[in-house]
Formats: structure tokens, sequence, C-alpha cells
């Protein structure tokens, strides 16, 4: 860990990813960082545990420091004195609304009361001093009285634990504080606006609270096992509402904290404005390609059967099975067209067997080909449609690759699909549909699509056009670059804000 | 995905609250039945020894029996304390493949440190026949293997055993002593006395290796939880050196008497003390019954609570109970044991006359008894602190207990004969108020203690 002695330019906090996870977020955070070599970044890693970690990128010359936040963090010392008493009365009560669903207000309260008491307010005295336990216990008892106490003790020390890791971490300075999340990545950010009165920013990819609330909905420990007979007045709060309240709460605090929050498409905002992010201050920042090189793929235009492709690996989230379903009856509507699933078969070989299964069972050997991984730009010119047929996608950049060869798509109505199909609401001048967008599991819609594209070649080329110029327009690596650019601009220019009170003492 | 699974995932671990709750209850039987174990035998030589014996040859006996008791227990607390815990861990984790190897091991660590001063000492030091010399020896081994014996048994809660060895090894030794007394005088009481506790520990043994019938391997194995469990170390040193220390310091001031060339004794205030001690069988009787009842079964129910998600309201009733069960138990102790004191206080001068003793034992013996009151509290607030694991709380209440019965004893031997055994009784009133406060301190917070104070998952 190396601590920029500078101010940097903008400090990410990013959490659980960047740069000692690899994955989405985390390539997407060292693209951006590469693009704006102009400015300098901080970054802010937040992590499980205390785990010696290796970094999985090649730091950026403009990188100028990397502060790693351990939220959960083994603390055994157990401090004794009247004035943690007072601190925990102090911080009771906007703790307790922060964690049901509370906002910035009680944030900055709870903030407050930690820095009123500088010296009192450590780690120890906020997690294993008695009035500690004993606020825990009236939380309990607000909050989940019937459930396991046990749960609810580690679920309070994971939940509040990680968020005083956050309030009592070393904050680096920056002028500017962008999260890469809700949760305890915005509580930082939210925290640094507070105390440093610079501007926050906030990009969420998925959204946070879905996120935890698809882990807790599988975390069966949670559940409290009661009898149903017992459960009189409908759903009783459980333990679970404790961690998905505290969750928004956290993720409410951080939309109020910060000047503008990002996402990929439409369908995020929605989720977004439900836990309380300000309408005004949402913007649509969607993930660029490399338009240009997909650009110049060739089209081949020599004789050759009908072909369309599914790009993606053979899993259950891409529902490859209503795509095969959909293929056996696209075959009866044009014969002899060529099917193609372009995507490693390796991850899940239960689900490929099963695929193949399906493939020779529907009669469609001849037709289908699962080709493996490959290079895309040596397909591309030979596929006449994509489709795509997944329950869940955030932003699929497949279609957008596909588009800027000026392939049509025919994908379900997930993610940002929609947006990348049909254009945003807000799109200037209307570009027309880029293909067709279709219910889940439905394989009669995604055949039909496919049909009616390789059959009119006129429809086919007005999507294709359609959508390479969205493609070209809107996801443009070098025009989202340009976007960030801007937007960092903007903000890196504002004056500071009066810091409130609280944050002053 | 993005972001952290991982608060999720470090609750999925297990909790260890209930791991060490055998172990505690073990820890019980270990200090209470060898302090009990040694007052019925001092107070046995003490009444049944003049009717033996003539006094000089008595006194020879009795002064190698009470150096024997003292000294073993003392060198072996440490070790049965650690092994109680290691066995404990082991018959927990179901692993109890090394066992055997574990009494052989720990007996062979007890006998070399033995050896070590006992050789050498009755060997060379002391001035006593051969044949005395060698019994001595032997009777040392043999109570040092009682003590850690014992532990195996109480880990396997074997009591009818343990119970059993006693009785018939100590009839044995009563019935050996008086038909060699004849023969060999004090040499003889010695040597039936000796047979009778090597049959205990035959016995003890026997029934160990039969339990487990294991092949002895990694007999040494036990040394590792000296490290981990180093304070019960300590803790077994202090509190067997705490019972013995006021004897000590008499041993050394005016009054005293040496036997054998270099043992001393104080023959009065020994006498009074063991007398005395006999006054709290029954309330030790009654305590290792009540815990093993009533409280043993609120305080596994506490914890099984707290493991088997009950909520907060059910959490703090159970330790509602365990509260109304500890002080119910310690009122009719308390209670019990006032009336027996107050009744020997009465009629000391004839029971001293019963058991043959000169009337200057009487008011030690008063002394002695109030003293023996408040050592059976201390000692009851002992061991419900080493129930909950109270490791620290433990080692401040032994070290004090010890230390005040050395000083205070000490501090009122200028004033007389009168004082004598007042020290004591001060040393065990004023620990046992500081191991009470200590412990009402701790239990009355028992759900704070339990999930952070004491808890080893935060660790």
């Amino acid at each position: 860990m190396t601590n920029g002695k500078l101010q940097a330019d903008v400090c990410i906090i990013v959490e659980g990813a960047y740069p000692y996870v690899a994955g989405g977020v985390s390539s997407w955070t060292h693209d951006l960082v590469k693009a704006q070599d102009h400015l300098t970044f901080h970054i802010v890693a937040l992590s499980a545990d205390t785990s010696p970690k290796t970094l999985r990128y090649e730091l950026p010359a403009n990188i100028t420091g990397v502060t790693e936040i351990v939220l959960q963090q083994s603390e055994t010392r157990i401090p004794e004195g009247r004035a943690i008493g007072r601190l925990i009365a102090d911080l009771e009560p906007p703790l307790a609304r922060l964690l049901r669903q509370g906002g910035f207000t009680d944030y900055r309260a709870v903030l407050a009361a930690v820095r009123r008491q500088p010296t009192i307010a450590t780690r120890a005295a906020l997690m294993n001093s008695e009035p500690a336990f004993e606020m825990l216990q009236r939380m309990y008892e607000q909050s989940a009285p019937g459930s396991s106490f046990l749960n609810y003790f580690w679920s309070w020390r994971a939940l509040v634990g990680g968020l005083f890791s956050v309030l009592l971490a070393d904050l680096p300075r920056a002028r500017l504080y962008h999260a890469v999340s809700t949760g305890y990545a915005g509580m930082v950010m939210a925290r640094a606006v507070v105390e440093t009165g610079r501007p926050g920013l906030l990009t969420e990819h998925g959204i946070y609270t879905n996120e935890r609330r698809v882990e807790i909905a599988m975390a069966d420990w949670l559940a409290d096992k009661l009898p149903g007979s017992l459960d009189i007045e409908g759903r009783r709060r459980d333990l679970r509402d404790v961690w998905i309240d505290a969750f928004t709460g956290y993720s409410r605090a951080c939309y109020e904290a910060c000047n503008r929050i990002t996402t990929l498409y439409t369908g995020n905002q929605i989720l977004q404005i439900r836990d309380g992010a300000p309408e005004d201050r949402l913007a649509i920042i969607p993930n660029g390609i490399d338009y240009e090189s997909l650009s110049r793929v060739p089209r081949d235009t020599s004789c050759r059967p009908p072909t369309v492709a599914l790009i993606g690996r053979v899993v259950p989230i891409k529902d490859v099975k209503t795509y095969i379903r959909a293929v056996a009856l696209l075959r009866d509507l044009v014969p002899g067209v060529r099917v193609l699933l372009l995507g490693p078969t390796d991850e899940d070989p239960e689900y490929f067997r099963e695929c193949e299964e399906m493939v020779s069972h529907l009669g469609l050997s001849d037709t289908f080909e699962f080709t493996g991984r490959v290079i895309l730009h040596d397909y591309l010119g030979r596929v006449d449609a994509i489709a795509l047929t997944s329950i869940s996608e955030a932003q699929p950049l497949v279609l957008l690759e596909a588009g800027a060869a000026s392939v049509p798509s025919v994908a379900t109505d997930v993610g940002s699909c929609r947006d990348i199909i049909l254009g945003r609401v807000d799109e200037e001048p209307p570009l027309g549909p880029g293909g067709f967008v279709t219910s889940l599991s439905n394989p009669l819609a995604t055949a039909k699509g496919l049909a009616d594209l390789l059959i009119d070649p006129e429809l086919r080329k007005r999507c294709g056009e359609a959508i390479r110029r969205r493609t070209e327009k809107y996801y443009n690596k070098r025009v989202v670059d340009q976007l960030y650019r801007v937007l960092y601009e903007e903000h890196l220019a504002m004056p500071d804000h009066v810091a409130s009170a609280e944050a002053v003492s | 995905m993005a972001g952290i699974g991982f608060a999720l995932r470090r609750l999925s671990r297990h909790d260890t609250l209930t791991a060490g709750l055998l172990s505690h209850a073990h820890a019980a039987a270990v200090s209470a039945g060898p302090w009990l174990f040694t007052v019925v035998a001092m107070g046995g030589v003490e009444m049944f020894g003049r009717g033996l014996l003539p006094r000089e040859e008595l006194a020879r006996f009795s002064t190698v029996i009470i150096y024997n008791f003292a000294f073993s227990l003392v060198l072996a607390g440490p070790i049965v304390l650690v092994v109680t815990r290691h066995l404990a861990d082991k018959i927990y984790a179901k692993d109890v493949e090394d066992v055997a190897g574990t009494l052989l091991g720990a007996l062979a660590l007890l006998y070399g440190v033995q050896a070590l001063i006992a050789v050498p000492f009755y060997g060379f030091v002391v001035d006593m026949p051969a044949a005395d010399r060698v019994l001595a020896i032997i009777g040392f081994f043999v109570i040092g293997g009682i003590w850690l014996a014992s532990v195996f048994l109480s880990a396997l809660k074997s009591f009818e055993t343990i119970s059993a060895a006693f009785g018939v090894g100590m009839a044995a030794a009563l019935f050996l002593a008086i038909l060699l007394t004849k023969f060999l005088g004090a040499t003889g009481t010695l040597a039936g006395l000796t047979a009778g506790l090597a049959l205990v520990f035959y016995m003890l043994v026997a029934r160990i290796f039969a339990e487990y019938p294991y092949e002895v391997v990694r007999p040494f194995a036990f040394l590792r939880a000296f490290r981990s469990h180093w304070e019960f170390a300590v803790v077994g040193l202090l509190y067997n050196a705490a019972i013995w220390v006021d004897k000590w310091v008499m041993w050394l001031s005016p009054g005293h008497k040496v036997f054998a060339g270099a043992m001393a004794v104080h023959p009065v205030y020994d006498g009074a003390m063991f007398l005395a001690y006999l006054t709290i069988i029954p309330a030790m009787t009654l305590f290792l019954v009540s815990l093993e009842t009533r409280f043993f079964e609120n305080y596994l129910q506490f914890y099984r609570d707290i493991e088997s998600h009950a909520t907060n309201a059910e959490i703090r009733r159970s330790h509602g109970e365990i509260v109304g069960a500890l002080r119910e138990g310690f009122r009719n102790i308390a209670v019990l044991q006032t009336v027996i004191c107050y009744l020997a206080i009465l009629v000391a001068p004839g029971l001293i006359g019963m058991a043959r003793g000169g009337l200057e034992l009487v008011p030690i013996f008063r002394f002695g008894v109030l003293g023996a009151l408040f050592h059976a509290l201390l000692l009851f607030t002992l061991v419900i602190i080493s129930y909950f694991d109270l490791r620290r709380v433990l080692l401040a209440v032994t070290a004090v207990f010890f230390l005040l019965n050395a000083t205070l004893t000490w501090v009122f031997i200028p004033l007389g004969v009168g004082y004598q055994g007042y020290g004591y009784f001060l040393a065990t009133l004023l620990s046992f108020v500081f191991a009470y406060a200590m412990a009402a301190r701790r239990i009355s917070r028992l759900p704070y203690v339990t999930f952070i104070a004491n808890n080893p998952a935060l660790r």
C-alpha cells in the first residue's frame, strides 16, 4: 500500500475490486484512469479483511497512490470509561436511523458524533464497549426482536463494523471523490464530501442494493426458522430486512451526498430512484467499445447461408436453451439457416451437455454449431443477425460490438438492451430500431425477430445502419471518454462548498 | 459481480461458544476434590493418630504425611490443571487415542519434578531410618500420582470409580496401618497408609487404562497445552500453595518443632487447622451436588440457547436463571456452613478433647473454623469463575489469596498465641470478598462477557 503525499485530482473509491481483484468493474476503472491521463488519481480500495493482496493490474503512471481500507478488522481491546457511554448516547439515534433506511442527514450526524470525541471514538470503544453492546441490544429489540440474537450480533458487527472502518480510516486528499458503487465505497465518498467540502460523483454499474438483495436472499443462515403458524401478521421483519435496510440507508446517504449519479442504462435509474436517488442528479454514461476497429470489419457478401449467432458463454444466465428452441422454429421459417454459438463452453459442463443433447434431440445437429472461444473479428463479417436470450445483463457489449460492424440484434428486454436496440428516450434525432426487443424466455419472438431480419434484406440493412450509428454516437469509447473528461472537468472546477459545522469541529 | 460478498461470508463461520463448557466443568471437580481428600486425610490422621501411636512416634509419622500431601499437591497443581484442559479439549474433539500416553507423559513429568526434590530431601537432608526414607519417597510419588490420575477420571465423569477407589483404598490403609503399627511402630503406620494410597492409585490407573485401551502415543503432546493454558499452570501452583502457605509461615515461627532433623512443623497450629477443615466437608458436598444439578443445567442452557439462535429475551431469561441458581446455591451453602461453623465454635473444647488435642488448640481451631467457612465460599466462587472461563480473574484471585494468606499469617505472629489462625481467617475473608466482587461484576453482565469481553471468536 502506498499513500500519495500529494493531493490527487480524483480519488476513486472501489469496493472489493481494483486493483486487487480482476473483473468487469476493475477493468472499467483501469481503462478510465488510463483514458484520463491528464489527471492524477488516488485509489481507495475497500477490502474485506486484512489478508495480504497482490496487484492484479499494472498501475498506470497517473495513479499517485493506493489506500486500502479493511472493512472487517479484528478488535480485541475491551475499553471502559464513562466517556464511551456519552459517545454512544450521542451516536445511537442517528446510527439507528441510518441502519433503518436512513439517509445523508443521519450519516452526517453519525459522523459528527464520532468526530466530536476523536480520542474516545476508537474502533474498540465503538465495537467492544459495554455501552456499544447495550446499543446493539436496543437496536435488535427495535428492528428484529424475534430473530436469532447470535446472527443479529454477527450481522451488526459486520454491517456497523464496516461503517466504523470507513469512518475511522485515513482519507486521502483529492479535489474530487468518485465512488464506483454505493455501499461502503459510497460511505467513503459521502464522508469526503462532508469533511473536505469537495464534490462527489457516483458511478453504479450494477445496483448495489439489488446485488446485496440477491446475496442476502441466498444466505440461508439468515432465515429465521419459524413455524408458519406463528407468522400471523404476514411477513415479519427478520434479519434479511435488517441487512437490506442498512444497505438501503447506506445507498440513500450516498445518493444524497453526491453531485452526480451515473449509471449504464435507463433501467438502473428506476432502481436508483426507488432507493432515494434525487432524479435531477441522474445521468447515463454507458460503457464504450472500440468502435473504429470494429466498424472496419468487412462484410462477407459472397454466396453463403443466412447466419445468426449468439455471442456468450454457455451458462444458464444466458438462457442458451431458449436460443436453441428459437433456432428450431427459425429453421422452419428460414430453411438453410446457419446458427452459431460463439463463446466458451467449459464453464458449466453440465449445462453444456444438456444444451448439446437438446440440439441433437431437436434434430439441429446440421444447423447448430458450438464454436467455442473465438476471435470476434473473424466471424462478425459473416454473421447477419445477433441473438441474445439472457435472463440478466447489465450492458451487453456484444450487441455494441456487432452493432459497430452493422449487425442488427434480437435481444431480451434486460439491462440496457432496450437502450441499445431502440435508443434512449432522449435520443435526438431518433435513429430508429436496430433490431427487436423480446420478452424473456420467448423462443417464438426470438425466432420471429431473427427470421424477419434474415428474410428482409432492406430491414436488415436499415437496422444494421441504425445500430451502427447509435453505437458510433453513444457507445464509442472515445465519446464515452469525452463524457467522463467533461464530467471531471466540471466537478474539479467547482469551488469548495462550505463544510458543515459538525465537520469542521 | 462487483462489490462485496465478504461481509456475509465472514458470518457463516461457526461460533465456538460451547466448545469449552465441559472443560470448565471438569475444573470444578479437579479443584475441589484434592482439597477434600487432603482435609479428610489430615483430619483423619489428627483424629485417629493419637489412639494409635505415642506422641513422639505420631509426630514422626504425621510430619511425613503432611509434607507429602502439601508438597505433592503444590508440585502437581500446575500439571493437573493444564492436563485437565488438555484432556477436556481432546474429549470434546473426540480424539482420545493419546489419553493413555498423556497419563504416562504427565506422570513422567510430575515424577521427574518430584524426584528432584524428594530424593535429596528424604535421602540426605532429613535424619530418619532407611525404611522410613524409602516409604516417604514412595508415598510422595503415590500421592502425586493420585492427584494426576483423578484428573483423568473426573474428565471421564467417573466419580463412582473415584469414590470407590478412595473408599476401598482408605479402608485398606486404616486396616493395614493398625495392623502394621503393632509390629513396626510409626514405620508400620507409614507403610500401611502408603500401601492403602498405592491401592487407590492402582485402581485409578487401572480404570483409566481399561477406559482407554490404546497404545501409548504422543506421551508429551500435552506439553503444548502449557503454552495455550499457561494461566492454569500458574493458578494450579498459586492456589495449592495458598492453601498451605499459612502453615509454612507457622512452621518457621515460634512454637514450631523440627522432626527428623529438618522437617519443621507446628503441631498445635497444624492440628487445630486440620480439625477445623473437617467442618467444611458437608458444605463441600452440598456444593458439588448443587453444581452438578441445577446450576450446571442452567449454565448449559444459557450457552445452548445462544447457539440455537434464541432471541435476546430468551437469552436474558436464561441468564436470570443462572444468577438465580447461583444465588440460591450460595445462600444454602452459606446458611449450612454458618450453622456448622457456629456450632463448631460453640463446642470447640469438646471437639478438641474428643480428638485428644490440647486446650491450646481451641482458639486456633475457632479461627480455623471461621476461616474454613470463607475458604469454602472462596472455593465456591473460584469454581464458578472457572466455569465462565474468566482466566485472568482466576489468576488475580488466587494470587491475592496466596499473598494475603502468607502476609497476614506472618503479620499476626508477633501478637502472640491468641492471634494464631487470625491471619488465615482474614485472608480467606478478604480473598472471598474480592473474588465475589470480581465474579459478581462479570456474571451479572454475562451476555456482554460472553459475546464480547470473553469471546474467543473476536480474537
